[in-house]
């Protein structure tokens, strides 16, 4: 049996689907709850009111953001694994701007506070951007590094400069209103930063397939030296995409503090800059895969908060479940099964 | 009773027979030649004797016992050595600890000493002088050849296969390597040589076997036939002379570098006061051993690398500050020695890889967004004019890495010498490339220069260089060493400068 | 203040904390510095140390047995090294990639079962390993506390250590093993079984770093907390780098960040006004700063994250 390459990639998805359902189903098995009743919950806790809908993409928001800032920066070779400190560089870069500047009126701040964020994640991506094309020092290391420091430095901040004056607790002051991002549906958690990261999505997803940056994008990370042996700018490529991944990543910080949050506090990631690594691998760096990836990865958190509620069944589930899909696609040679079968005939 | 015999050998790789039906015996004291193109299926039968491959069918004998090698240790156990055409060394360890790797009787604990010491030894006995306890990644070529040597009579080797092992020497060094394979062939070593240099195979063969597309076309006895006799055997056809080179080279001169240097870096070769003029409608060879400075003169001249002293001017403007999309734009072009890695982008598709020069110049893109349509449509335009084939129904779509070496190699062609060219620099351009593929890039080189413009032909190949250079320089030790005209240039002449030595050298000598 | 830092006691303490806090890294860079220098980078160290400390746990918890818990943290830290080998080395896929979704998912794993172990209770302790003072050397003033006055796993790195630079400067194995991270193919043409040679780097890599996750459980801490690695794999790597891929060096430079932590720990305790959050920050910039003076010199083994495939030039 020949398989174009396009059938063989139907099967292997539907493999690894049915090989992370019955994984799941095992999970569910171990905690001793029903894995049908627990289903039910999972699509009862993702569909059953507008409420909890909304909150999938309230989830999947910041995922989506986080991941095509790594989607971009995987594009040109640059394996930037620190979204999570570019997420809260946003997020302490919007509240500083948010706080600090009073006077100036709400959606003006609100636009300074996106901008002061994208600057911020971007120069925190140009760091490790500097070390790798000038030293030739691993990425991957300087970014885990650096966010490591920002995150001791956001632990320093809400207990130091950015405390709440009026309160004891390691957390910032609550934002005004005027620069909140709005809810666009009343009595669910759907607010104009999901728009804000639908619209980012399709202009990344323009630059990189319709403009001479995607073209430059694209070949320095296919070919580092190929590039640049035809005269593609390749230190300028990886700069640009590193400090795009930033600032996407820090926008991501940016809306959980202007939207959900309302102010700054340790921990408001939830680890989305981990997982989005992980979400443009699975996307094999497609802006649309991402938005694809993160909706599901996001119902699945919802889904699986709701079967946690219920069941006791821990909600890390999720995070197993997203690594065995990576570790299937990875290693999908071995899940051929309708290959093997082609040998012994 | 011969010391190996290959018997009926059969190996296809995805349906394409690489060894069809192919018998090789070799003697004791014998040196047997293995002649034949690229891809004629050389390499592929001596992985196959030295267990790499595993034949679809036929039998080896080894000193008269039926053997099945599924590994090259179970080769070397036997006794059977092979250096490759790339070298098996570890650049980051010493000469003695790349001979000992991995002995056989090797104990847990390495003894150095004692090694050391029969190294030496060895080393005396066949004239193979090398430091034992230098890196291997500091010494020259021929040094590292030595050294694969060694490592081969270090593990009692009776039978010793080498892949083209002159194409890194200078004729002299050749000279040198085989006096110690006479010595070698004296103590009853059986030797299988891979080569494609004819005066080689004259000087020092036995017997030779030649393959053609993977079908074994002759056995002869060395002295009963000549050259002519074996290249119609490889080739099954004549030669093709000259090229048609209509009016001779220009006058005024195109590209020139002044007083050019290159400090040496971690793994280059360094260039010092290079001084070279290129013609109008002129092909410039620069001949010489490989690693002596090649890639980087290429380099310098497109852009790549920069030079730390002198100057480089096109048309007399001075271009050695530009970046290499400048160069191009001024038309200095350059198909490079590496194509997989400098040339191409191997997972792009060919419409991509095409376009990696203009992608963003009119009418492919415009204020940085990009014509797809127009890309495809000149893409399509320029396969069919270079004739690049790509298997598959895809077109212009299909990945290039999926590509033969042949079209690749005109893929680039179809790129880079276009209207815009003025300079083309071309290293190593036909290194790999079936017959059909050399004739038609050589051409497209001629019709460059009859068109008035300038080529520089790098080349390893001293019999490209002579067959397509209106003049030669040879670039030795980072040095231009000599310029000659073709009606000037010897092979001996040559030869001699690849080796390093001036005609002032020579007269010195003489003198004395 | 500076008198109170410069008393030999608080050395004594400061050095006996920093060594403590680099026994782990020892352990996950020794691993790591094997498996790299056979080839294969595992970015996913973090996750065979978390395996290792849960595992640790788990078997100590449920055997009642010291022992027990430190066997199966090995056998943990080693079953997320053989996934590793079977997705890079048999697969040959992209080594990075692969680590770091090994990471992902022992951090879903380990939290995972954690959560189905301590169901309904909330603090659970293992017992920890004693300290054994050495005879003699332990009496050192400053380094004998630090060095000789520990546990079992302490010593057993220190030998370990040893025996690996031994290993790879006089052992016909070690030199295959450099051999194969440098250039797969010369030592497969010498005869050397290369994917042989990095599955069985691949298997100290995930023992040594399950015992360095477990360190932490069966030494220092007693108690699993979830992702209580936090980076000491990563750390563990920039220590292979720092170290120039050698076994001291990967110690000496695990020590660098050990003491970097301590110092952090200790000025805090002496109240140095400072806050903690910003200390924190030492060891990571440390590390930063370490490796930006380690740039350009390059003695990564060539082939590393390279995947091997035979018979391919």
């Amino acid at each position: 049996m020949v398989l174009s390459e396009r059938k063989r990639g139907i099967l292997d998805g539907v493999t690894i689907a049915v090989v992370t359902l019955l994984v799941s189903t095992i999970l569910i098995l171990a905690c001793k709850a029903n894995p049908l009743e627990a289903f039910g919950l999972f699509v009862k806790g993702v569909f059953g009111t507008p409420a909890s809908f909304a909150e999938v993409f309230v989830k999947a928001c910041p995922l989506m953001l986080t991941g095509l800032g790594c989607a971009v920066a995987f594009r040109t070779g640059f394996f930037n694994i620190g979204a999570e400190g570019q997420f809260y560089v946003g997020a302490i870069a919007a509240t500083m701007v948010a706080l600090g500047l009073p006077q100036v009126p709400g959606v003006v701040r609100m636009v300074l506070c996106f901008v002061a964020a994208f600057l911020c994640g971007g120069i925190w991506a140009f760091l490790a951007a500097l070390l790798k094309t000038k030293f030739n020092i691993s990425e991957i290391i300087v970014t885990i590094m650096l966010n490591y420091i920002v995150i001791s430095f956001l632990g320093y901040a809400v207990r130091g400069f950015l405390m709440d004056p009026a309160g004891n607790v390691p957390q910032s002051a609550k934002l005004d209103e005027s620069v909140q991002l709005p809810n666009l549906i009343t009595s669910t958690r759907f607010h104009v930063g999901i728009l804000i990261a639908f619209v980012l999505v399709v202009l990344v997803w323009f630059v990189l397939e319709k403009t001479t940056l995607g073209f430059e994008f694209k070949a320095v990370g296919l070919n580092r030296r190929g590039a640049g042996c035809n005269g593609i700018p390749v230190v300028r490529s990886i700069v640009l995409s590193a400090v795009l991944s930033g600032g996407l990543a820090a926008t991501a910080g940016a809306i959980e503090v202007l939207a959900i949050q309302k102010k700054l506090l340790e921990g408001i990631s939830a680890n989305c800059g981990y997982t989005a690594v992980l979400i443009a691998l699975v996307a094999f760096n497609r802006p649309l895969g991402v938005v694809i990836a993160s909706l599901v990865y996001a119902a699945m958190q919802v889904g699986a908060g709701s079967m946690q509620r219920q069941l006791g069944v821990p909600s890390a589930i999720v995070n197993i479940i997203i690594g065995v899909v990576v570790v299937l696609i990875l290693g999908r040679e071995l899940l051929q099964w309708y290959q093997r079968s082609k040998k012994q005939a | 009773m011969a010391l190996l015999e290959m018997h009926d050998i059969c190996k296809s790789f995805s349906g394409v027979y690489a060894n069809d039906h192919i018998n090789l015996t070799v003697e004791k004291g014998e040196i047997h030649a293995l002649l034949g193109e690229n891809g004629a299926g050389k390499t592929t039968l001596v992985n196959i004797l030295f267990g790499i491959y595993a034949p679809d069918s036929g039998s080896i004998s080894w000193k008269g016992q039926p053997v099945s090698f599924s590994s090259p240790r179970d080769a070397i156990a036997a006794g059977i050595g092979m250096v490759q055409q790339h070298f098996s060394l570890v650049r980051r360890m010493t000469v003695l600890d790349n001979i000992i790797l991995n002995l056989r009787d090797n104990r847990f604990i390495l003894d150095r000493k004692s090694a050391r010491a029969r190294v030496v030894q060895l080393a005396e006995k066949y004239g193979l002088h090398v430091d034992p306890d230098a890196m291997v990644g500091d010494l020259s070529v021929g040094e590292q050849q030595r050294v694969e040597i060694l490592k081969a009579l270090y593990r009692d080797v009776e039978l010793l296969i080498l892949d083209e092992p002159t194409g890194v020497l200078t004729p002299q060094e050749t000279a040198q390597f085989f006096d110690v394979l006479r010595v070698l062939r004296r103590e009853g070593y059986g030797i299988i040589i891979i080569t494609h240099r004819m005066s080689e195979i004259m000087a020092i063969s036995d017997r030779v076997t030649i393959l053609r597309d993977g079908k074994q076309a002759a056995v002869l006895q060395t002295s009963e036939t000549t050259p002519g006799e074996l290249s119609r055997h490889m080739i099954g056809r004549e030669l093709k002379e000259g090229y048609d080179m209509d009016q001779p080279a220009g006058e005024q001169v195109l590209l020139e570098l002044e007083h050019v240097s290159l400090p040496v870096r971690r793994r280059g070769h360094a260039l010092h006061d290079i001084n070279l003029q290129l013609h109008q409608g002129e092909i410039l060879g620069i001949a010489g051993v490989e690693g002596n400075g090649q890639k980087e003169l290429a380099e310098l001249i497109v852009g790549i690398q920069k030079a730390a002293q002198g100057t480089i001017t096109l048309h007399g403007t001075s271009v050695g500050h530009s970046s290499v999309a400048q160069r191009y734009q001024q038309g200095i072009v350059y198909i490079s020695e590496d194509r997989l890695q400098d040339s191409l982008v191997v997972d792009m598709d060919i419409t991509d890889n095409l376009m990696l020069r203009d992608y963003h110049r009119a009418p492919y893109a415009k204020k940085g967004l990009l014509n797809r349509r127009a890309m495809v449509q000149a893409a399509q335009a320029l396969m069919e004019r270079f004739q690049v084939r790509a298997s598959g129904v895809s077109g212009a779509a299909t990945p290039v890495r999926l590509l033969s070496g042949g079209n690749q190699q005109k893929l680039i062609v179809a790129r880079e010498v276009t209207d815009r060219a003025q300079v083309v620099v071309a290293s190593q351009p036909t290194r790999g490339l079936d017959i059909g593929a050399t004739e038609f890039v050589r051409e497209r080189l001629v019709e460059q220069r009859n068109q008035g413009k300038g080529v520089l032909l790098i080349s390893a190949d001293l019999e490209e260089i002579l067959a397509l250079s209106d003049r030669i320089a040879v670039l030795f030790g980072g040095r231009i060493v000599g310029i000659l005209t073709r009606e000037q240039a010897t092979v001996e002449q040559i030869g001699l400068l690849m080796g390093g030595i001036t005609q002032k050298e020579e007269a010195h000598h003489g003198a004395q | 203040m500076l008198d109170e830092i410069f008393t030999l006691s608080f050395l004594t303490v400061f050095l006996a904390a920093a060594v403590r806090l680099a026994i782990p890294l020892m352990y996950g860079g020794l691993g790591e510095l094997i498996a790299e220098r056979a080839g294969i980078l595992n970015i996913g160290m973090e996750g065979v140390m978390l395996s290792g400390a849960f595992f640790s746990f788990a078997g100590a918890w449920y055997f009642h047995s010291t022992a027990m818990g430190l066997l199966c943290g090995m056998l943990g830290g080693l079953v997320v090294s053989l996934v590793h080998g079977v997705l890079t080395i048999r697969l040959a896929k992209d080594q990075s990639v692969s680590g770091l979704a090994l990471n992902m998912l022992m951090l879903g794993v380990t939290s995972f079962l954690f959560k189905l172990m301590s169901d309904g209770q909330t603090y659970q302790q293992v017992d920890t390993m004693p300290e054994i003072a050495f005879p003699v050397l332990s009496k050192i003033p400053v380094i004998g506390e630090a060095f000789f006055q520990r546990d079992l796993l302490s010593y057993l790195l220190y030998v370990l250590i040893l025996a690996s630079v031994l290993f790879f400067r006089f052992t016909n194995c070690g030199l295959n093993l450099i051999a194969v991270g440098e250039y797969p193919r010369a030592a497969e043409s010498a005869g050397v079984p290369v994917h042989r040679y990095q599955w069985a780097a691949m298997v100290c890599n995930g023992v040594l770093g399950g015992i360095g996750g477990a360190y932490l459980v069966l030494v220092q801490l007693g108690v699993f907390t979830e992702n209580m690695i936090s980076g000491r794999g990563y750390i563990a790597l920039a220590a292979v780098i720092l170290g120039r891929y050698t076994p001291v060096g990967v110690f000496g430079s695990a020590l660098l960040f050990g003491v970097a932590n301590a110092l952090q720990i200790r000025l805090q305790t002496i109240g140095v006004s400072i806050s903690p959050y910003l200390l924190a920050m030492l060891p990571y910039v440390v590390t930063l700063l370490a490796m930006l003076g380690a740039a350009g010199k390059n003695s990564q083994p060539e082939s590393m994250g390279k995947p091997y495939i035979r018979g391919v030039r």
